[in-house]
This record gives structure tokens, C-alpha cells and sequence, in this order.
């Protein structure tokens, strides 16, 4: 799966519905761009060998995320209207001589140079199953409690208070 | 036996935090918590005393600066020496506190005044136990400092501040020469710990010896207050009395004794240094004792005859008899103690009035008190057999066996001056016609007040019999000179019998004076000023010192700090560079202020503004290889 | 041959689009998104380096990212209804009440 075009696909079709997203007056199409920045993405995770991570990329964040986006839109939304921040040229600037600067230190790192992927054999969702309940288990169930107080926070933070 | 002597610290501390924090609330309870801490300091301090056999005891405890060529460990040391003076501090701290109870009950500042209390009990127990210089200064300031607080404690009157600071001062300067002299120490043995300096003084040649032991010695003379720093003693009885009996007569003014007791093996390298220290102590004794012959003040006769005491105390230690000099300071600080806390209760009784002129008679109200008085009177007249006797004797005793025959002598005018005015005073105070004043109506002091003075009165009877020569030699000197080692053996016959006859003849006599001149012929202390006007006024005005020093010391400098000091480098160049300093900061406040416009578009621009210089110096030092 | 460098300098313009969506836009809910790009962008770094070293550790580090980001969407979002509640609007301009 690892062709030249279809990266280069992956790439194009990456940067635009991402510029989309940035870029776009109306929020309901900008999260619908959203939500193809995360299938893309899925894609990108497929040509690195790792099908259980586009599955999850595809799960929760177009899945999970995405849907609690569009429902915020909907509860807030209406038309935003395109107004820069007083920050855009300083933003574009910054974010140009950021990509400037990595290009720069990577390209002196001879393990960064066409280096070919190594990659496990066997079935990629056991591998990840296996380390993580092995080698990540306390993370993993701190992580649950992550999950667990931000849905306390959320809930108490958008619940509507007696006047 | 680690955690007992750590315990011995620990309680004052504790008892200064509960009363220093939570004083508002322990209020009640400040005196009884107070007295609880230093009590169950002393019973550690008994506690270690039972298991002496093991002494010397000498443990770090833990590393407090260390640093190239240079540590100073916090280890605390008990030998024969300290013991004697930790059972004496924490013994006598325990009566005062107790005592304290009650003469302080209604005091505004009385937690305030406990917390202090055992501030300065924690400072002189670090001051005795600590196996360093340097540590030993850390509670040398700190005794300084609660004595400085507690002079003061009644700040709402004017003498008392004043006084407290004239105190600190004065032992400010002597704290100078102690410091110059560590440093000597220092640069010589790299290190300020007992055990390395005392076993390498055969590396010292004796003029250093001499200078390290002469700068010490100032330290001493400011602490104890000798000639000529002792100013700062009487003006210290502006403090609450139980103060005055702890700090000032018992315990603090007794450290400098304790320095050079400690430093012995420098001071006897050094025959100058000893001589100056047994020469001054010879002076300050006689100078302060003709001060105390006139004045009508009954703290203050105390105040000088403390300094005349510790000029004794000096003597002792300065002649080479080192065990001598702190036997009287254990005695010392019994009867004098004692002494405090019987004038303390005839203020307590005569709501703070304490001019003897004023008095008279008091024996029939306060009788407890007049009794343990005349014993603490009769013990520093060294009447035998108590305890002030046993003590002052030996040290009369070594001083003309080691060839002082003028500092014997002395000594001797000395002790028929002490008998003299403690007994003026008693007569003055406790007998003949009352003179008291018709709004004052004097009265015994309550039971926690009068049984301290009474375990106080019993110490200063029995207290001198360790003293007493037993077939094994004398239990006193053994004990101390497993320390300090054994005085020098006697350079002049001397008749024991016939030293012991004139120092009690002595002792007598000022008693019979005393007698003579207040009690049968009232007349005769008028016809006898007259007569000698120019001592007399010389003794009433104390020989006009602090006028000297005003106008040597206090005025030009007064005059220089005014001018100069304040007008020019406070004004000019402390005042502007602050104030430069002050606009530099809100200058730059305003300007950063500007940073945080509140928007979340520029916090995000300004972090990633931070990467970006990051990534920036991470390629202008060569990248991450 | 697509080699690790090429999928480094793509997910990190990536990373670079979503902050510029941050810093330009003034609205909380793509601010948001644009922040979604991002932690896809830096988490997928982590897959490149579990490509190269062979190692799932990265692939892990994915996961977590992914959990972090919901828990973090949930509370953002959470965050902008409650200030939508209270100024009838989400532009960022308007959240500077703790400014003073």
C-alpha cells in the first residue's frame, strides 16, 4: 500500500479539506469538511500499516468527535461571520518559518531519509491489543478516568443553573 | 540518647510555636503550655544527665552548609560542662516560667511574652549544646535577639524600647569582635568545630592564640556585660523581672563565662589573654559593686551586683581555674535568680514601684518573700554554708594560689561591698518603719509565685555542698574537669583556713555595716556623703559613664547618621535609587500589561511565537544531531 | 518510494494549518476544529515514529491522543455553550471578561 500516488492523493486531499476547514465562512461546512480531514486521515493511517488506528481515527474522532461538533454548532452556531483576527498575518508568518525551520532539521537526519518503514508482522489490532495490556495497562485505565471526570466536567459545566 | 537531646530542643520550639501562632487562642493556657515545654525539657536534660557515664556525647545530627573547604555540621555535644550548664538553664527556666504564671497573669502581651520565653530558652540551649563555633553563634544571637524583645516587651512606655535597643547595640559591638575572632579561628584551623580546633592547637602559635582568644573575649565582654560594655545591663530592667531573673541574671549574661570556659584550651595558650580577661573581671566586679553602694533602685542594685558577680566569674575563669568560674555561675544563677524573683514579687506587691526609699517594713506583709530574700542575700555575701560562699571563696582562693595577690585583693573589698549593699537593701526594704506610700497596699504574692523563690532559696542553700571537700577531692571540680581539665597546681602557699576566715569576716563586717548605718544610727549615711562628696556623687551618678559615652560615642555619631547618613546617602542615594527602581518595575508592568489583551488569538500567537525562537536556536546550534 | 520524511513534512503542515486556523479565526467552535487538526497532526507523528522504529509504543501514544482529544472537544464544547449562554455569541473576542 505504499504507492507514490496514492500518498500524494492522501496529501492533497489532507491540505485542502484542513484549509477548508480554516478557511470556510459557514461552520456547518467546515465541520463537514471535518469530518473528511478525519476519513483522509484514516486513509493516511492505512498506508502506515496501521488498519486498528484508521479504524479508531474513522470510530471516535469522525464518529464521536465530529458529532459532538456538529451538535455544538447547532446549539450555538448560526452563520459565523468571517472575520479575521487581528493575528492572521503574524499567524501565516509564524506557521511559514515553523515549516521552514523542521525542514531544516530534518533534512541533516540521515534516519529521516527514505528510510523504509519497519513494521511488525501479523495482525497490527492483536500487536496493539497485546502492548497495551501489557506494557500500558496503567495508563490505559487512567485514561478511562480521564474520560470519566471530563463527562463530569462537561455535564456540570453546560448544565443550566437555578437563577 | 540521640532523640533525648534532640527532644531537649524540641520542646521549647514547640512551646514557642503553639504560643507564637496560636497565641490569640491559647491565651489562657500560653503560661501553662510555656512552663509544660521547658519542664519537659529539663526532665530530658535529667534524663541525660543519669546516663553520664556515656559522656562525653557528641552527634551530628544532620549536614547544615557545607560547601567547598568549608561544613558545618548541626551537632550538638554533651560533656561535663555543658551538662552543668543545661541542667542550670533548664532548671532555673522552668522556676521562672512557672513563676512567670503568676506575675504575668494579666499582662496584654502574655502569650506573646511565653512564646518569646521559650524562644530564649530554645536559643541558650543551642548556644550550650552545639559542638561548633558557628552554631554556638546562631544561639548566641538568638538570646540576643529574645533578650532584645523581651526588654522591650512593655513598648507602649517609652524606657523600654529604648532600652531594649541600647542592649542590642552594645551587643552588637561585642558581637563584632566574637565574629573577627571565628574568623581567626577559621582561616587558621578550616573549620570551626571544637573537637578539630581543641585537638590541632599545637599547630596555634601563641600570638595568634592571643588575638583569636582577645577578639572572643570582646564577644564576652558584650554578652556578659563587662567593663566597658556593661551600660546595657541595669537599662535591661526595664524588662518584666522573671525576665530579669532568667535572661539577665541567671542564664544569657552568663554565655560569655561559658565562651571562654569553652575556649579554655586557646585561653590557656595565651598568659596575655588570661590576664586581661582575670583584669577585667577583677575591675568590672569592684567598679559595679561601689555603682550598686548608692543607688535607690531595687532592680537595679540587682543589675550591677549581676555585673560584679560575673566580673567574679571572669576572674575564676581568667586566673585558670575554670571549674571555679562555673561553679559560681551555677550558684550565681540560683541566688540571683532567686534574688530577681523576691524583688520581682516586692514590685508585683507595690504595683511596680521600686524605690527603696519608698519602702520599709515589708517583712510583716510579705514574709515569705523577705525570708527567701535575706537567704539569697546572705548567699552572695558568702556567708557560710551557702552556696554563694562555697563559690566565691574558690575563686578568692585559686586567684591569690595562682599569684594574683591584686585581684585577690580586690576581689576581697568586693565581697564586704556585695554583703554591704544587699543588706542596705534588705534593710531598706524588708525593715525598720514602713515608709510606704498610703495608695499602696503590699501584699504576699500567690503560691505559684512564692514556691518557685522557695525550690529557688533551697538550691541557693544546698547548691554550694558540691563544692565541699570530700576524701575523693572536691565532687564540683571532679566533674567539670573531665572538661575543662585541672587548674594549674598552686604557685603560693597559701593558709585555706585563714582565706576562708577573712573572706567570711568580709561578709560580716558589710553585713554589720549595713547594719550599723540603716537600722541603728539612720542619721549616719548622710553625715558619711557629706563627708566624702566626691566618691558619693561618683557612686550615685556611676561615675558619670554613660555621659562619657554619650558624649564620646553617641553624639557624634548621632551627628554624623544625621547629617551625613541621612541626608545625603539615605535621601540622595538609598531613597532615589529605590524610588528608580519602583518606577522601573511599574514601567515595565504597564508595558507587558499590554501582553494580556484577554484574547485567545494572541495568547496562541505569542506561544507559538515561543516555538518557533525555539526551533530557531535549536538550527542555530547545529541542529539535533 | 514515499520514505518517513515525506509523511513528517506532510503532517507537519499540517500541524502548521491548524495553528494558523487557531490564531486567525475568532470563532471558539472552529478554533476547536482547527485544534482537531493539530493533535491528528502531531498523533500521527507518533505512527511515522512507530513505523520507523518498529516499535507499537507510538501506535499507542495514538490512542491516547485520541482519548485526550475527545475528553478535551467534550469540555471545550461544553465551555463555549455555557459562554454562548451568557453573551449570546462564541467569537473570541468577547471571552476577555477575565482580563480585567
Amino acid at each position: 500500500m505504499n504507492s507514490p500516488i496514492l500518498f500524494y492523493l492522501l496529501a492533497f486531499l489532507l491540505i485542502g479539506s484542513s484549509l477548508m476547514v480554516v478557511l470556510s465562512k459557514d461552520i456547518y461546512r467546515a465541520s463537514f469538511w471535518l469530518v473528511g480531514f478525519f476519513l483522509f486521515f484514516a486513509g493516511l493511517l492505512l498506508t502506515l500499516h496501521a488498519p486498528f488506528l484508521a479504524l479508531t481515527e474513522i470510530i471516535v474522532y469522525s464518529g464521536a468527535i465530529a458529532v459532538m461538533i456538529i451538535f455544538a454548532v447547532m446549539l450555538t452556531g448560526k452563520y459565523a461571520n468571517f472575520e479575521l483576527s487581528g493575528y492572521s498575518i503574524a499567524g501565516v508568518l509564524i506557521a511559514a518559518i515553523f515549516i521552514i525551520e523542521i525542514m531544516l532539521i530534518i533534512k541533516d537526519v540521515p534516519e529521516f531519509k527514505n528510510f523504509a518503514f519497519a513494521f511488525a508482522s501479523g495482525s497490527n489490532a492483536r500487536a496493539v491489543g497485546i502492548s497495551l495490556f501489557s506494557g500500558y495497562l496503567f495508563p490505559f485505565e487512567i485514561t478511562a478516568i480521564l474520560l470519566l471526570v471530563a463527562l463530569f466536567g462537561a455535564v456540570v459545566l453546560a448544565k443550566r443553573r437555578k437563577q | 540518647m540521640e532523640l533525648v537531646v534532640l527532644l531537649i530542643l524540641i520542646f521549647p520550639l514547640t512551646g514557642f510555636l503553639i504560643n507564637g501562632i496560636f497565641g490569640r487562642w491559647t491565651k489562657p493556657l500560653a503560661g501553662v503550655v510555656a512552663s509544660a515545654a521547658i519542664v519537659s525539657s529539663f526532665i530530658m536534660a535529667l534524663a541525660v544527665a543519669s546516663g553520664y557515664n556515656s559522656l562525653p556525647f557528641d552527634h551530628i545530627y544532620y549536614s547544615w552548609i557545607s560547601s567547598a573547604g568549608f561544613s558545618v555540621p548541626f551537632g550538638l555535644r554533651i560533656d561535663s560542662l555543658s551538662l552543668t550548664m543545661l541542667l542550670v538553664v533548664t532548671g532555673v527556666s522552668s522556676l521562672v516560667h512557672i513563676y512567670s504564671i503568676g506575675y504575668m497573669h494579666n499582662d496584654e502581651g502574655y502569650s506573646r511574652y511565653f512564646a518569646f520565653l521559650n524562644l530564649f530558652v530554645l536559643s541558650m540551649i543551642i548556644l550550650i549544646l552545639a559542638d561548633n563555633y558557628l552554631l554556638m553563634f546562631v544561639g548566641w544571637e538568638g538570646v540576643g535577639f529574645c533578650s532584645y524583645i523581651l526588654i522591650g516587651h512593655w513598648y507602649k512606655n517609652p524606657a523600654p524600647p529604648k532600652a531594649g535597643i541600647k542592649a542590642f547595640v552594645v551587643n552588637r559591638i561585642g558581637d563584632a569582635g566574637f565574629i573577627i575572632g571565628l574568623l581567626f579561628i577559621f582561616t587558621h584551623f578550616g573549620s570551626l568545630n571544637y573537637t578539630a580546633i581543641f585537638n590541632n592547637t599545637s599547630t596555634l602559635s601563641v600570638s595568634l592564640a592571643t588575638v583569636i582568644t582577645l577578639f572572643l573575649f570582646v564577644g564576652a565582654v558584650g554578652k556578659s556585660a563587662q567593663f566597658p560594655l556593661y551600660v546595657w545591663l541595669p537599662d535591661a530592667m526595664e524588662g518584666p523581672t522573671p525576665v530579669s531573673a532568667l535572661i539577665h541574671a541567671a542564664t544569657m549574661v552568663t554565655a560569655g563565662v561559658y565562651m571562654v570556659a569553652r575556649s579554655h584550651i586557646l585561653y590557656s595558650m595565651s598568659p596575655i589573654s588570661s590576664e586581661v580577661v582575670a583584669s577585667i573581671g577583677a575591675l568590672t566586679a569592684f567598679f559595679a559593686a561601689t555603682m550598686a553602694l548608692t543607688h535607690t533602685d531595687l532592680k537595679r542594685v540587682l543589675a550591677y551586683s549581676t555585673v560584679s558577680q560575673l566580673g567574679y566569674m571572669f576572674i575564676g575563669v581568667g586566673v585558670g581555674a575554670y571549674w571555679a568560674g562555673i561553679f559560681h555561675l551555677m550558684t550565681h544563677a540560683f541566688f540571683k535568680g532567686l534574688l530577681f524573683l523576691a524583688a520581682g514579687s516586692v514590685m508585683h506587691a507595690m504595683d511596680g514601684l521600686l524605690d527603696m526609699r519608698k519602702m520599709g517594713g515589708l517583712i510583716k506583709k510579705m514574709p515569705h518573700t523577705a525570708v527567701v530574700f535575706i537567704i539569697g542575700a546572705l548567699a552572695i555575701s558568702g556567708i557560710p554554708p551557702l552556696s554563694g560562699f562555697f563559690s566565691k571563696d574558690t575563686i578568692l582562693a585559686e586567684a591569690l594560689k595562682l599569684n594574683h595577690p591584686i585581684i585577690w585583693f580586690v576581689g576581697v573589698v568586693t565581697a564586704f561591698m556585695t554583703a554591704f549593699y544587699m543588706f542596705r537593701l534588705i534593710f531598706l526594704t524588708f525593715f525598720g518603719k514602713s515608709r510606704v506610700p498610703d495608695e499602696y497596699h503590699p501584699h504576699e504574692s500567690p503560691a505559684v509565685m512564692v514556691t518557685p523563690m522557695w525550690i529557688l532559696a533551697a538550691l541557693s542553700i544546698a547548691g554550694g555542698l558540691v563544692g565541699l571537700e570530700t576524701a575523693h577531692g572536691i565532687p564540683m571540680k571532679n566533674f567539670l574537669s573531665s572538661t575543662l581539665g585541672f587548674p594549674p597546681a598552686a604557685v603560693v602557699e597559701t593558709n585555706d583556713n585563714l582565706l576562708m576566715i577573712i573572706s567570711v569576716l568580709m561578709g560580716i563586717g558589710g553585713i554589720f555595716l549595713a547594719w550599723l548605718m540603716y537600722i541603728a544610727k539612720p542619721s549616719l549615711p548622710a553625715k558619711l556623703a557629706n563627708s566624702v562628696k566626691v566618691l558619693y556623687s561618683g557612686c550615685k551618678n556611676l561615675w558619670w559613664v554613660d555621659q562619657i559615652y554619650n558624649f564620646l560615642f553617641v553624639k557624634p555619631l548621632w551627628w554624623v547618621s544625621h547629617n551625613f547618613l541621612w541626608k545625603v546617602v539615605d535621601v540622595k542615594l538609598i531613597d532615589a535609587s529605590v524610588d528608580d527602581v519602583g518606577f522601573l518595575s511599574a514601567f515595565t508592568g504597564k508595558t507587558f500589561r499590554l501582553l494580556q489583551n484577554g484574547f485567545i488569538n494572541s495568547y496562541v500567537t505569542w506561544a507559538s511565537l515561543g516555538v518557533v525562537v525555539m526551533l530557531g536556536w535549536v538550527i542555530y546550534s547545529g541542529g539535533i544531531r | 518510494m514515499i520514505g518517513s520524511t515525506e509523511y513528517i513534512i506532510l503532517l507537519l503542515i499540517l500541524l502548521a494549518i491548524g495553528t494558523i486556523g487557531v490564531i486567525i479565526r475568532r470563532n471558539f467552535i472552529i478554533i476547536l476544529m482547527s485544534l482537531e487538526i493539530m493533535l491528528n497532526a502531531a498523533s500521527g507523528l507518533f505512527v511515522v515514529g512507530s513505523g520507523i522504529t518498529g516499535n507499537m509504543s507510538g501506535q499507542l501514544f495514538f490512542l491516547f491522543a485520541a482519548a485526550v482529544a475527545a475528553a478535551e472537544t467534550a469540555v471545550g464544547l461544553a465551555i463555549a455553550i455555557v459562554i454562548y449562554r451568557k453573551k449570546g455569541s462564541v467569537e473570541t473576542d468577547k471571552f476577555e471578561s477575565l482580563r480585567r
